[in-house]
């Protein structure tokens, strides 16, 4: 575009008009809409606390809850306990080969 | 919520206790060999499977060789030292030198005699069965170009 031609559009557009009137409930329904959104989000999280109270209601419910993690610590330690158990016996087993066959660890 | 909320702090806590317990009684072998003066012995021990003789007389015979290896540990640093020594000084290899790099390899030689000596005799000691596992176990870990996976000298695959 020409520098003239940018000229004319800033003319143009200094001369132009609006006429429509903004609608009269334009602030309402912004705050109408905003309010539809938050109440959505606290619906979400209203739903998710009734959940919870309605299962951890259940005795059997939490009996089961509770034994899942109970569960869970025993197979945490017993996996943790045998991986430390095989580093050592390897560490001593080749402790062992160190100390017996020390000579061909020498230079 | 409340209830949740009480349910899943016991509920960790007595996940966090069953773990504790099972990690402590799973590695209490481990620790106690670890502790002891010896736990090379100690492992030889649990893994072989020895009883209260065999531990003895196994205890005896790895004291014994320990001390001679020792010895020839000894040897041979000193054997190393002065070949380097030597080598430094001259250059080349002189027919000292030479004569030193055979003591060396005599040494070494005796060396891995004495170890296969040693290896058998603690085989002797313990159970046939654990004694051959032993043995098997122990010409895996020391032999030349063989390893735990029975793998062969990276230098063939070259």
């Amino acid at each position: 575009m020409k520098p003239s031609d940018d000229t004319e559009l800033h003319a143009v557009l200094s001369r132009w008009k609006v006429d429509l009137p903004l609608p009269t409930d334009l602030r309402e329904n912004v705050w109408r809409q905003i309010a539809e959104v938050e109440s959505s989000r606290w619906a979400f999280l209203d739903l998710w606390k009734a959940w919870l109270e309605m299962v951890f209601g259940r005795r059997a419910f939490v009996l089961s809850y509770v034994s899942a993690l109970i569960m869970l610590g025993l197979l945490a330690g017993l996996w943790h306990g045998r991986s430390q158990q095989r580093q050592v016996q390897t560490l001593l087993a080749e402790r062992y080969v160190e100390t017996v066959a020390s000579h061909q660890h020498l230079p | 919520m409340k209830r949740a909320l009480i349910a899943s702090v016991i509920g960790v806590a007595l996940a966090v206790a069953a773990y504790a317990g099972v990690f402590y009684t799973t590695t209490a072998p481990s620790r106690a060999e670890l502790c002891c003066a010896a736990p090379e012995l100690a492992w030889l021990t649990n893994e072989f499977k020895l009883d209260d003789a065999q531990v003895a007389r196994v205890s005896a015979l790895h004291a014994a060789y320990l001390a001679k290896a020792k010895e020839r540990c000894r040897r041979m640093m000193a054997l190393n030292a002065s070949l380097r020594a030597m080598m430094a000084e001259t250059g080349e290899i002189t027919p000292e030198i030479e004569k030193g790099m055979n003591e060396i390899a005599q040494l070494r030689g005796e060396c891995q005699r004495e170890m296969f000596h040693h290896f058998v005799e603690v085989s002797h000691a313990m159970a046939p069965e654990e004694g051959r596992r032993y043995l098997t176990w122990a010409l895996d870990q020391t032999l030349p170009c063989r390893s735990a996976s029975n793998s062969v000298c990276p230098l063939m695959t070259q």
